[in-house]
């Protein structure tokens, strides 16, 4: 009776081992499978990763009030230059480049107007009634065409620097990812740039044509522009 | 004694999650009813044991061969065209729920007696 017992014993043992390392390893298996494909707070890789990140991001912002700070020094320097004609018209004219390099903030009336995809009647092509990246940059265009001094995309300032490129569902404007609607605006002469936009057979009406959804050009008494925040290539500013 | 084999349950969790081994993905599906077979093997060998039929050569021999030819079963089913993968997981489905229910009613019928033993020596049902 004992020894089969212990027989007994010994066998389940020997099989439970066996079978505990086969459900472990399957386990094990199904775990990494599911990893793979989503987020998980156990990962001490992502974990690593999201330090990193949270990290850069609070840099970034530290970065951004040094500027900012910076820049208000600056401008108190160039205050204290003294009023000597020659050095207020180089200020003026520093003045002028800046909005035109779009480095400060600037105010002034303008013309706004805003792109929205339309809806297309079953069985019609999407891709024709979407906004694209080259809708806003033929926009864009044309206005700068038309005398704007300054233009920005839903708050975005657009400098010389600034690419409208298509990525996936939304439109990157100065690394910021934007989607529909557009809301364009642009600062310089309100009647000129609107008669750039409305033109017979201009931007707008081919757009409204193909079925995008473009509001009326509005007039604005003043329009207020952030100053571009994005880094400027570093041989912009060598000289 | 009885903690045996619980230990060695155990002892294998700890040494397959602590091993690198890797299935390869396509034999994954082969891996998992090839550890249906096992559990099915085992849960035999506890019911056999409570039975009191329980001999370890068979038990040893069955638990190996039953889960390399659940495994090679369902190979062999992928090679036809045939989901030998369903009927085996049926197979040992069904023979699973049964060996845990005759598990069941052996251990609550020991308990029971042992119940009417302790308290009521009289009524003898």
């Amino acid at each position: 009776m004992l020894q089969t017992r212990s027989k007994l014993a010994l066998s389940l043992t020997v099989v439970a081992a066996a079978l505990g390392f086969m459900v472990a390893l399957q386990y094990k298996q199904q775990l990494a499978g599911r990893g793979a494909l989503g987020y998980s707070p156990s990962d001490t890789e992502q974990k690593k990763l999201l330090v990193q990140l949270q990290a850069l991001k609070a840099t970034n912002v530290k970065q951004e009030q040094q500027l900012q700070s910076i820049t208000t020094k600056i401008a108190a320097y160039e205050k204290q230059t003294g009023n000597s004609g020659e050095l207020s018209a180089l200020r003026a004219k520093l003045e002028d480049e800046r909005i035109l390099a779009g480095t400060t903030a600037v105010e002034g009336p303008g013309v706004q107007v805003t792109l929205m995809d339309g809806t297309p009647p079953a069985g019609a092509d999407t891709e024709q009634y979407l906004t694209h990246d080259w809708d806003v940059r033929s926009v864009i265009n044309e206005l700068f065409t038309a005398g704007a001094e300054a233009v920005s995309i839903n708050g975005y300032r657009v400098v010389a620097t600034s690419g409208v490129f298509c990525t996936g569902p939304v439109v990157k404007v100065n690394d910021h990812s934007i989607g529909a609607p557009f809301t364009i605006q642009a600062i310089g002469d309100p009647q000129a740039l609107k008669s750039g936009l409305t033109l017979q057979g201009g931007i707008l009406d081919q757009l409204r044509q193909r079925g995008v959804n473009v509001s009326d050009v509005q007039l604005v008494q003043t329009i207020k522009m952030p100053p571009f925040t994005g880094s400027l290539p570093s041989d912009t500013g060598s000289n | 004694m009885i903690w045996l084999p619980i230990i060695g349950l155990l002892l294998g969790v700890g040494v397959g999650l602590a091993a690198n081994v890797d299935i390869p993905v396509a034999y994954s599906s082969y891996f998992s009813i090839a550890i249906l077979a096992a559990l099915d093997t085992v849960f035999g060998g506890v019911r056999a044991s409570l039975e009191k039929t329980f001999d370890g050569a068979v038990f040893i021999t069955g638990f190996f061969f039953n889960t390399l030819v659940a495994a090679l079963l369902a190979y062999i089913g992928v090679q036809l065209g045939v989901d030998l993968y369903l009927a085996a997981v049926v197979a040992f489905g069904v023979r699973l729920f049964q060996n845990i229910a005759v598990i069941r009613r052996i251990a609550f019928g020991r308990m029971g007696h042992r119940r009417q033993k302790d308290e009521a020596p009289v009524r003898k049902a």
